[in-house]
């Protein structure tokens, strides 16, 4: 893995703003950055990337079937009681998923290591499915990469076949997909809108909505503006706003699929990395973690990374390295709790962090996304650089 | 975001895992959204009402309720048909409810949802 600087396209905003990818720039600062790639070798992607991503994802699903049978691990994870049998019901069922992301953190040296799972709302979709790809096809032209460079990205293709699997009716058809989330927000606007253009690429006849757009009748079912029922729905709205906003209480009595389903409020809870450490304790591409209080913390003695249960984008996010607080991220979470990390740093090259995120499509490990930042926790505003394979 | 189309063109060639790229993605219409539809209003049984002097309404609705329309104001209170129907003076306090929906569409309520984005803390709900 190496970082290589090369010359930014000078087209390439024109071809963002040609492509809808709007915001390539956030608040003035940089996201989309070219200045410079992250190079991979197959061995590492395939050895070191994907291998790793599905046999994380298999421990993920292995978690919840203990989980949903298990009330010390939905109270561990602060999950209301009132959503328990909601939650189990949804993984009995086998509502699919569409999409996740493992965040790693990863140098070349040694295995890469789990630090976080976004297993609900992941975003940075676009950036990884589309547009680096078409990085990539230019700079081969232009000989930024070698003529036989390669990208591991199947994103794109593995969401059309994801959308194709989650709106099946038995009869054969589709159902209509709606999508809501906060579309006032340019990147999660950008981010659904993308998903519903691979949605409509799937067959798939679509509805974009604004969450608060979502009406409720007086039976209990959820409809679009125009009174249409939802029956399969993407959400890019977490799971644990949903259950505690007004009408996540009529969320059981609904007859609507929800995208992602609500199983994934068990693993888009930081709590998962204590209890994936405690299943599978020394696995290599885990680091040991506990729940804040448990007696066990001390063993990570005075250098740890500490996340709240619920948090995105490094909110909240602690790091303390030999009893000093060398980063924190500002934000709103902490009140459910807190877990406690093993650090393991980021590598560094030339004063940029870079975190790695891993994604799983259609049940699928399927691509790569490098996000950099100065300070080591990976934020909503760090910048997303392209990769290759070379060699 | 306004008008928002992404275009995603792939070359075949270069491909991983022998990866399936489109040759010319589907563009995305702008305004993703199935024209408005005029909301089918559901509106309540029409109840024969008797006007009153003193303006209220006396309406004789749906499980043998009836219910007494009081001018100037804007609840209605169910009362058992037996009851007595003379209006009685409302004292409810008509300023400063807090609601958290909005009734649309009739009986539909709506922004149910929505709320902890609204936040400015929560600006993003993705990850």
């Amino acid at each position: 893995m190496q970082r290589i600087p090369c010359d930014e396209r000078p087209d390439w905003q024109a071809k963002a703003a040609q492509a809808g990818f709007q915001f390539h720039t956030i608040s003035g600062e940089r996201y989309w950055d070219e200045r410079a790639y992250y190079a991979f070798t197959l061995k590492e992607i395939e050895e070191d990337i994907e291998a790793p991503t599905a046999e994380l994802d298999a421990m993920c699903r292995d978690l919840v079937s203990r989980a949903v049978n298990d009330e010390q691990i939905l109270k561990q994870l602060q999950i209301p009681q009132r959503f328990w049998t909601y939650i189990a019901a949804s993984w009995k069922r086998g509502d699919p998923s569409l999409y996740g992301r493992f965040d790693l953190s990863y140098s070349g040296q040694g295995p890469a290591k789990l630090l976080e799972y976004n297993a609900d709302t992941p975003t940075s979709l676009y950036e990884t499915g589309v547009f680096q790809w078409m990085w990539l096809e230019d700079a081969i032209a232009s000989n930024i990469v070698p003529r036989d460079a390669d990208q591991y990205n199947s994103l794109h293709e593995k969401l059309i076949e994801g959308w194709r699997q989650v709106a099946r009716k038995p009869d054969g058809s589709a159902e209509r997909l709606h999508l809501a989330g906060a579309l006032d927000d340019p990147e999660d606007g950008g981010t659904i809108q993308y998903l519903e253009d691979t949605a409509r690429q799937a067959g798939l006849a679509t509805t974009l909505l604004r969450m608060d757009e979502i009406g409720r009748t007086p039976r209990g079912h959820f409809v679009d503006r125009g009174d249409t029922p939802i029956l399969l729905m993407f959400k890019l709205y977490p799971w644990e706003w949903m259950f505690r906003e007004q009408f996540g209480a009529y969320l059981a009595g609904a007859a609507t699929r929800w995208i992602e389903p609500p199983w994934k409020a068990i693993l888009s809870n930081k709590g998962i990395l204590p209890l994936l450490w405690a299943a599978h304790p020394r696995h290599p591409n885990l680091l040991p973690a506990y729940f804040d209080g448990d007696p066990k913390a001390a063993e990570l003695g005075n250098s740890f990374v500490r996340k709240p249960l619920y948090s995105r984008e490094g909110a909240n996010v602690t790091i303390t390295v030999g009893g000093e607080q060398i980063d924190q991220g500002a934000g709103p979470y902490g009140a459910e709790g807190f877990v406690r990390q093993a650090v393991a740093p980021l590598p560094q090259h030339e004063g940029n962090y870079a975190a790695l995120g891993s994604w799983v499509a259609a049940g699928q490990p399927c691509g790569l996304s490098v996000r950099e930042d100065a300070s080591p926790i990976t934020k909503n505003t760090s910048r997303f650089l392209p990769h290759a394979i070379v060699g | 975001m306004g008008a928002f189309a992404f275009v995603g063109t792939f070359a075949a060639g270069t491909s991983y895992m022998a990866m399936r790229k489109p040759a010319v993605a589907q563009p995305q219409a702008a305004a993703a959204v199935q024209p408005q539809q005029q909301a089918a209003a559901v509106k309540p049984n029409s109840a024969p009402c008797v006007q009153r002097p003193d303006g209220s309404q006396t309406c004789t609705s749906r499980g043998g309720n009836t219910y007494v329309f009081v001018a100037g104001q804007t609840s209605a209170q169910p009362q058992p048909a037996s009851a007595n129907l003379k209006p009685q003076p409302q004292v409810a306090n008509l300023t400063g409810n807090a609601r958290t929906s909005v009734p649309s569409s009739g009986a539909i309520e709506r922004s149910g949802f929505g709320s902890t984005a609204a936040t400015t803390a929560h600006a993003s709900a993705g990850g």
